[in-house]
């Protein structure tokens, strides 16, 4: 059976980290412009991918939606194919379950979507603020539609 | 001849920590339990926040234990600002609570601590050979993840819980389905215990324990009541109201932690499932009853790994105790109540539940204006950390084989047995 909503985005993040929020704050202004179709489940999932696991498994295609420290210039919006995920080097998260891992497990046990992708957005440092840094929260704007024409399209920028 | 036994990172638990062990000969010189987790802070950025955001704001300490952090919180605010929430609420609240719960041992006993038993580095690698009891842990997750999402408004810290009561109330569909779930739930959960009924039971570490745990006012629970439980090795015990813990717990600041050390009265001691079982075990249902006894764990127990057995006899009766609220809830009728009005004051509350690991403490202070003025949290792996120091010793001391990968073995094990929380447990430090 299709479900009602066969994508689901969860945006990744901790709102106490600064620029690290940035993905929530996409997430949070992409429910509010009501800017993706309805097929499209959107979650704010934090720093704990695992704790809405479950609802991985019902749906068709995934799409993270994370910060990453990744060297390009920060607001750029980046997405690849999650079956590479397990190739990356895997920072040892707060939660020693990181996401990756979670991934790879719910991958073990068949409850991962075949579509599985990774859509991020860079940023400089990371560090204990509230808010995002003046200059991405200028951009702010921009990327969320370039994130959001992303998870509509399913292609790259 | 000296050696030193390091784990660096700790793998499988909550945050970032590590074990370093000096010996001497086989004689252990120290033993330190490292918690190098970056500062928590959070105690600080309330300052001056109204009493309607703290909550939300200390949710973050921790997703895996937020709902235990913000109703602590809004216990302890209730109890600044004198207000007395509905008995509806105090159910609502309660189920949340075996929400959590539920959620988060079937995390520990299924993915973290499980590989240990069966010989796995870890839950990935393991899945592969036993994907069923992985699935059985996922759905055990699922139902605590569902309880907590139906009553608190999100899966992952709660938005729905406000001092005074709740933002909104279940429906009744809602409730039903949740009822429907937890009945499904039960089954899984004489599943789990009669699976972990067939592992093997580490026996390398015994010693003369002292616990401390919430006593309800009635039943076994982590939420209502505010008196604490010291059950002393060899049956003494003591009760003490939560605003005379700090009196006692002679909190100190270690160099190689940044969780503060406590203990009682001088004495380490532990919190979490053991502790309870210890402190409430006569209060199980006879479901209960029957788990521990398929479970073999004997109380009270002088072994620290027997903790996960004590999870796993949780796991069942919060599952059946969530059913029994569900149902007493759609019997009763949910009253549509809003929240108990709150005027801002100057006041002190102070309050104790206990999160999934243990004691957890609450102390925040309001101004006039309802703003936080101060705000003090321990949680239960700080109330642990010097325990479970004393724990590794034991260990080594009883360990026949000495060889430095055993021993390293074991110690991770002990560690993880106290499911540490370890990025809940830092405290800001002041030296």
């Amino acid at each position: 059976m299709i479900p009602a909503k066969p994508t689901l985005v969860v945006a990744l993040g901790n709102r106490l980290m600064g620029d690290d929020a940035i993905a929530c704050d996409v997430a949070d202004r992409l429910a509010a412009d009501q800017v993706v179709s309805a097929d499209v489940e959107l979650v704010v999932g934090e720093n704990d991918l695992l704790r809405i696991g479950d609802r991985l498994a019902e749906k068709e295609r995934l799409i993270i939606l994370d910060a990453a420290q990744d060297g390009a210039a920060p607001g750029t919006v980046s997405l690849e194919d999650g079956i590479h995920l397990s190739a990356r080097p895997c920072n040892r998260q707060a939660h020693t379950i990181s996401p990756v891992e979670t991934l790879e497990l719910l991958r073990a046990v068949g409850q991962l979507p075949a579509d599985v992708k990774l859509l991020t957005i860079s940023v400089g440092s990371v560090r204990v603020s509230n808010g995002l840094s003046p200059a991405l929260e200028r951009a702010l704007p921009n990327i969320t539609n370039r994130v959001a024409r992303l998870i509509m399209s399913g292609r790259g920028p | 001849v000296t050696r030193t036994i390091r784990v660096e990172h700790l793998a499988r638990v909550e945050g970032h920590g590590g074990i370093t062990v000096e010996l001497d000969g086989d004689a252990v010189q120290h033993v330190h339990f490292d918690v190098f987790e970056g500062l928590r802070l959070v105690e600080g950025l309330v300052r001056g926040r109204s009493f309607e955001d703290v909550p939300h704001i200390v949710s973050r300490i921790c997703a895996i234990c937020s709902v235990a952090h913000s109703l602590t919180c809004i216990k302890a605010t209730e109890d600044a600002l004198n207000v007395t929430p509905s008995e509806q609420t105090q159910r609502l609240r309660d189920l949340m609570f075996r929400g959590e719960n539920i959620e988060s041992h079937a995390l520990h006993l299924f993915l973290l601590a499980l590989p240990d038993y069966l010989g796995f580095p870890g839950a990935i690698a393991m899945a592969a050979q036993h994907k069923s009891v992985v699935e059985l842990g996922l759905r055990l997750k699922k139902l605590g993840n569902t309880i907590q999402e139906t009553i608190g408004g999100r899966a992952i810290h709660p938005v729905n819980c406000v001092v005074g009561g709740f933002g909104s109330l279940p429906t009744v569909d809602q409730l039903t389905d949740l009822r429907t779930d937890l009945q499904r739930g039960l089954a899984d959960c004489e599943e789990a215990v009669a699976f972990w009924g067939t592992l093997p039971a580490p026996d390398y570490c015994r010693s003369n324990t002292v616990f401390a745990a919430l006593v309800p006012p009635n039943g076994y629970g982590y939420y209502r009541g505010s008196d604490i439980a010291v059950a002393m090795p060899h049956g003494a015990s003591r009760v003490i109201a939560a605003p005379e813990l700090r009196r006692h717990n002679n909190e100190t600041t270690m160099a190689h932690s940044h969780a503060r050390h406590s203990s009682f009265d001088g004495r380490p001691f532990m919190v979490g499932a053991l502790g309870r079982l210890t402190v409430n075990g006569d209060r199980l249902s006879e479901r209960g009853v029957a788990a521990q006894k398929q479970l073999g764990l004997e109380l009270p127990s002088d072994n620290p790994l027997d903790n996960n057995k004590a999870q796993a006899v949780e796991l069942l009766i919060d599952v059946e105790h969530a059913l029994t609220l569900v149902e007493s809830l759609l019997n009763d009728g949910l009253q549509p109540e809003k929240a108990v009005p709150v005027r801002a004051r100057e006041g002190f509350g102070t309050a104790v539940t206990e999160a999934p690991r243990g004691l957890l403490l609450y102390e925040l202070a309001f101004d006039e204006n309802g703003c936080a003025t101060t705000a003090n949290v321990i949680t239960p792996t700080a109330f642990n950390a010097s325990s479970v120091e004393d724990h590794f010793a034991r260990a080594i001391e009883q360990s026949p084989n000495k060889a430095t990968p055993e021993l390293t073995r074991r110690l991770e094990m002990i560690a993880r047995a106290y499911d540490p929380c370890i990025s809940c447990s830092v405290h800001v430090v002041r030296r």
